[in-house]
């Protein structure tokens, strides 16, 4: 940077100059005071002589009163060019005779002054006695001026500047010589370090080319690279190792969720035929209702064991930022309406007092219903589950337009909590002591229900909150989501998860399904279950036996599982779809967003996640039914 | 502011008063200081000098002209730590022990006389008898023109052993006696 050596060039030279100038200058003015003292000294010394020999001459004209001699005395002060003008006083200090070389008009004081001379800017005056063996018979005055003096000592002053200029100039010379021996270092050593900065390049050294100061910061410098660059690699090495970890991390992470998919996938697996089973029979009204009622239990908790499987994997996604929230226009109240059909069974059964205060205004709001209407139906039932028989649930919508936020209050008068359940109420497996410690596991759960809440909630950019006046208190949680600014015309909620099962109308044939899954249980089950409700149901383990069954006879709807033994059930889909114009469902335990987007990729009309119930299932084929472009084939 | 007025009145007045005082002095009240001041620029030799404890003298002879302005002229004057004194004296006889004498112009008849006795000492004879310096004296009073002047005969002051100092010179008339005026 140039101004920069520009700048500590200059700010050399001019310390330099500066420093030389005052020493000369001051040296010069104590030579110029001192000569001017001298002059002064030399002129008093000078007057006071002359002024002696016209003093002791001019005794016996004073006395005897001889003006013209007096005259003549005073006339030889003549030959000293610097005086002005003299005068001669009587013994009274009466002016006596004048005398003045110059000018006609003398000015000398009217009587005599105070013995002794006395220097003035320009001139001096000298006082003297006059007297004759040591009795005074008068004064003598002389007035002189320093013009003689004055000249010299200009032409000293002269001389002087003419110094200064050129001790000015030397100092200028050796100022911006000596200045390079300074500064050129500091340039290179700012070099160095420009580059080093630029470059990144550690390895680098100054130049030492001096051993005073600046040889000090050269090495100082050099050895604050030398720790940099040690440090750099250290750091690299570091970073090395981090990165390292990371990607073992990154791959571990992935092993993981790949484990995880595949337990979920072999967990639900074997409840399918369970459920299937199960769920026919408790419908099947051949049976006698002791059994139908038993069946129906086994349907439950096959059910809850599910959702207890889901809820893991929710838990273990959302923690992981791996939901994608699939946003529409949402009817909160719709959504608490959905939710709490899937409680109200049991909440006639305890029997609980349900109040709802829905806001007549439409809570629309941005997000995804099914999971929303997951987070209203765990609150709920969380409420339904520590709320005693007799007891009340309330459940609030409300608008809050000036905040631009909507509320969902539900508030139940069940056991309550204490502050320290409170603070741990959102935290995963942590059911308060009432439900855990204790022993007595009355309310069963692994307490995942509102930890997935609270992280669905603040996905929506929304918040969760518990209050409770304390144990036996009840408990209210209130949920505040944001707005949606456009307030567009909500979508109509996603179908739930469970809905009342309905007994299958009809007794004709009522479509032709090819079922393709390799586990052998689940298929024979499907294909009993089906079959038992007059679909004709053709089944197949693998995608060639699949593309056979196709092939040799009409079929109207493909269910299809996703893992096959030959490929997988996107493929057979596509292919199926472009050959026969089939319609079809996915049946998979691969229950994650991206395994529900390759499906609709592959054309799937619907993605099933196993286990699932018949009344489910038959809803998917009858939907699937009524999208297929064209008739089925007869 | 009245006082102030008067005050200033009376200081106008007496300045006045004041300036008119000092009339000029009288050709004797010179003489008087010019004799008088003869002892600063006359060395006497030491045996005409007064002896330790007594008076340096300055004789009048004849009938006194000064009127006490002398006595006025030497009153607490010293020289060489002698105070002065004035005498005055009738005849020559009578004079003693004096190192400067004036003889007045009431003995102007008998003046040959006087400095024929007063040769050989060492007193300094001064006079405003006319042709006094010329006759022999050794400094003589002249009034020109109003003004006192001085006329020295430097031979007899050698004569008697009186030096008198340049200076004294310069203000003053010298004559010579052999020559004539010079």
């Amino acid at each position: 940077m140039p101004s920069a050596e520009t700048s500590i060039k200059r700010k050399l030279v001019k310390v330099i100059l500066l420093t030389s100038l005052s020493v000369v200058s001051v040296t010069c003015l104590l030579l110029l005071t001192y000569e001017i003292r001298r002059y002064r000294e030399a002129t008093a010394n000078n007057l006071s002589t002359v002024g002696d020999v016209v003093a002791v001459n001019s005794t016996a004209v004073l006395v005897y009163d001889d003006q013209k001699s007096a005259q003549e005395i005073l006339s030889a002060l003549r030959v000293d060019p610097r005086v002005t003008a003299a005068a001669l006083y009587d013994k009274q200090g009466r002016l006596y005779i004048t005398f003045a070389p110059g000018s006609a008009q003398p000015s000398v004081p009217a009587a005599a002054g105070r013995d002794g001379i006395q220097f003035h800017l320009l001139r001096f005056t000298l006082f003297r006695p006059v007297a004759q063996r040591g009795v005074r018979v008068g004064t003598l005055y002389i007035e002189g001026n320093f013009g003689g003096t004055y000249r010299q000592l200009l032409l000293y002053a002269l001389v002087l500047v003419v110094v200064v200029a050129l001790s000015g100039v030397a100092a200028a010379i050796l100022g911006s010589y000596f200045q390079r021996r300074i500064s050129e270092p500091l340039l290179d050593l700012a070099r160095t370090a420009r580059q080093v900065s630029k470059d990144r390049n550690y390895s680098v050294r100054a130049r030492k080319v001096s051993s005073d100061e600046i040889g000090d910061l050269t090495e100082a410098f050099n050895a604050m690279l030398g720790q940099i660059q040690a440090g750099h690699a250290a750091q690299r090495e570091v970073e090395k190792a981090l990165t390292k970890a990371r990607d073992e991390a990154v791959a571990a992470s992935r092993a993981k969720d790949d484990f995880l998919a595949a337990l979920s996938h072999e967990l639900r697996t074997p409840l399918n035929p369970v459920l299937l089973l199960a769920s026919d029979a408790a419908a099947n009204p051949a049976l006698p209702p002791n059994l139908r009622s038993d069946f129906e239990t086994i349907r439950k908790n096959v059910e809850l064991e599910a959702r207890l499987i889901d809820d893991l994997l929710d838990l273990t996604r959302i923690a992981r930022g791996k939901v994608l929230l699939e946003r529409r226009p949402v009817d909160v109240n719709a959504a608490v309406r959905d939710a709490l059909v899937t409680v109200e069974a049991e909440i006639a059964a305890k029997p609980i007092e349900l109040v709802l205060e829905l806001d007549p205004g439409q809570p629309v709001m941005s997000g995804d219903a099914t999971r929303l209407q997951q987070v209203f139906w765990n609150v709920i039932k969380n409420a339904v589950k520590f709320t005693p028989p007799g007891g009340r649930i309330r459940v609030a919508t409300r608008l809050r337009p000036e905040r631009r936020r909507l509320e969902v209050e539900i508030a139940d008068t069940g056991i309550g909590m204490t502050d320290a359940e409170i603070a741990r109420v959102f935290e995963a497996f942590a059911q308060g002591d009432h439900a855990g410690a204790s022993g007595s596991h009355r309310f069963g759960g692994l307490g995942l229900g509102l930890a997935i809440s609270r992280m669905v909630v603040e996905l929506h950019a929304g918040r969760i909150s518990a209050a409770s006046d304390g144990r036996d208190r009840g408990a209210t949680f209130l949920i505040d989501l944001p707005l949606d600014r456009s307030r567009a015309a909500p979508a109509p909620p996603a179908p739930a998860g469970t809905q009342p099962a309905n007994d299958p109308p009809g007794a004709a044939i009522r479509c032709r399904i090819l079922l393709v899954e390799d586990h052998a249980p689940t298929r024979a089950t499907m294909e009993h279950v089906l079959r038992r409700r007059r679909y004709e149901v053709t089944s197949a383990g693998s995608l060639a036996e699949a593309r056979a069954a196709a092939a040799a006879g009409p079929v109207d709807i493909l269910i299809s599982d996703i893992g096959l033994p030959d490929g997988n059930g996107y493929e057979l889909m596509t292919e199926l779809r472009d050959r026969h114009g089939l319609v079809g469902i996915a049946l998979t335990g691969f229950g994650m967003p991206t395994d529900v987007a390759r499906s609709d990729q592959a054309s799937f009309f619907q993605h099933l996640t196993k286990p699932v119930g018949i009344d489910l299932l038959e809803k998917a084929i009858a939907a699937a039914l009524a999208s297929a472009p064209r008739p089925p084939r007869g | 502011m009245r006082c102030w007025l008067l005050a200033a009145l009376l200081l106008a007045v007496s300045a006045e008063r004041l300036r008119a005082q000092p009339h000029p002095p009288t050709e004797y009240q010179i003489k008087a200081v010019f004799l008088y001041n003869f002892v600063h620029f006359v060395d006497w030799p030491p045996p005409a000098q007064p002896h330790q404890g007594q008076p340096f003298c300055i004789g009048v002879l004849g009938t006194d002209p000064f009127g006490g302005a002398l006595d006025q002229a030497v009153r607490g004057e010293t020289v060489n730590g002698h105070p002065l004194v004035v005498r005055r004296f009738r005849s020559l006889d009578e004079v003693r022990g004096c190192q400067m004498l004036f003889v007045s112009r009431s003995e102007s008849w008998r003046m040959d006389r006087i400095l024929r006795e007063l040769q050989g000492q060492s007193i300094l004879v001064v006079s405003d008898a006319e042709h006094f310096a010329l006759d022999g004296g050794m400094i003589q009073f002249v009034t020109e023109n109003n003004k006192v002047r001085l006329r020295i005969n430097v031979l007899a002051a050698r004569a008697a052993k009186l030096a008198i100092s340049s200076k004294l010179l310069r203000p003053s008339e010298v004559v010579d006696p052999a020559a004539g005026r010079s």
